[in-house]
């Protein structure tokens, strides 16, 4: 008889995605768009941003220095995550 | 940052997650690695130099380093010759090169590089081979890295001081070469550099009333260093 042990290994892989997802979820909660503007609206009023005279704004940072023929210093950073 | 928004634009890309968001994920579409990151662009938005040491003394090379290449392609560009040796040291410091690449340059310039540069240029090579050698697959990786910066540091090569690789990709392969080498000489001269700097996280982690990850690393160390001594008596 042919023996296939894939039903057993689909369901191991399953529950072993369904516990990932789980444990992100709890991790990570979802947050909703309105939360999500609320963070962006405060990293806007931190001092370095407020005070540092930066841009948040891609296209604008492009035409100030093409304008101004300088290069553009570029900081990454995230709101939903520290 | 106020003198540096003088000679740069500042700008901030702040990733949300808010739908429609415009350029809201700029760094992926960068290529970036992971935040935070710092960069330099040009006016079109090109990468001009990645992986800034997040220091101001990082900062501020990398800004000056950016300009100095406009400067000297701008020469270049105009018929100026001979600079190639500096335009190698500018070039190295922006990261700009490829490893084949920054070998291959540093042994034609080799002998017309200052003593100060020599190092520098060997030291920014460094930092590309242990890109390279964590860039390795699977389990070379781990064992790439190790015997390279082992190998490195018994010939006295060492990254650029407070850069990234010097304070976070640098001493830890280079212990557990050295350990897996059973090399006590090679051991404690890197321990001296490392047992400080894990001490100093140590510290800073028991003010903040946490426990570190840096104090299980120098207890592993410990442990490593009694073992070699006791092989050699």
């Amino acid at each position: 008889m042919h023996h296939t042990p894939s039903k057993a290994i689909l369901t191991l892989l399953v529950a072993a995605l369904a516990g990932l997802s789980l444990s992100a979820q709890v991790r990570r909660p979802h947050k909703t768009q309105a939360e999500l503007e609320r963070s962006y609206a405060d990293k806007l009023e931190q001092s370095w941003f407020v005070d540092g005279g930066w841009t948040d704004d891609y296209d604008l940072a492009r035409k100030r220095a093409a304008a101004q023929n300088k290069f553009i210093f570029a900081y990454f950073t995230r709101t939903y995550a520290p | 940052m106020r003198s540096l928004g003088k000679r740069v634009i500042l700008f901030a890309s702040i990733a949300t997650r808010i739908t429609d968001r415009k350029h809201d994920d700029l760094l992926r579409q960068k290529n970036g690695r992971g935040y935070p990151a710092l960069t330099v662009m040009d006016a079109k938005g090109e990468i001009l130099t990645r992986d800034i040491d997040r220091n101001i003394a990082g900062v501020e090379k990398a800004v000056q380093s950016v300009l100095d290449h406009a400067w000297l392609a701008k020469r270049i560009d105009a018929g100026v010759k001979g600079l190639d040796v500096e335009m190698l040291m500018v070039e190295l410091r922006l990261r700009r090169l490829s490893l084949k690449q920054a070998r291959w340059d540093f042994r034609r310039c080799m002998s017309r590089l200052g003593d100060a540069s020599r190092t520098e240029a060997d030291s920014l090579i460094l930092a590309l081979e242990i890109e390279a050698w964590r860039a390795q697959p699977g389990k070379d990786k781990g064992a790439a890295l190790n015997k390279g910066c082992y190998e490195a540091f018994k010939f006295g090569r060492r990254p650029v001081a407070g850069s990234r690789a010097d304070e976070y990709l640098f001493y830890r392969p280079v212990l557990a070469g050295a350990g897996h080498a059973e090399d006590l000489v090679t051991f404690e001269r890197a321990f001296q550099i490392q047992a400080p700097r894990l001490q100093e996280k140590i510290d800073a982690a028991k003010t903040k009333g946490g426990s570190s990850y840096a104090q299980r690393q120098l207890d592993a160390l410990l442990g490593v260093l009694t073992r070699l001594r006791a092989a050699r008596k």
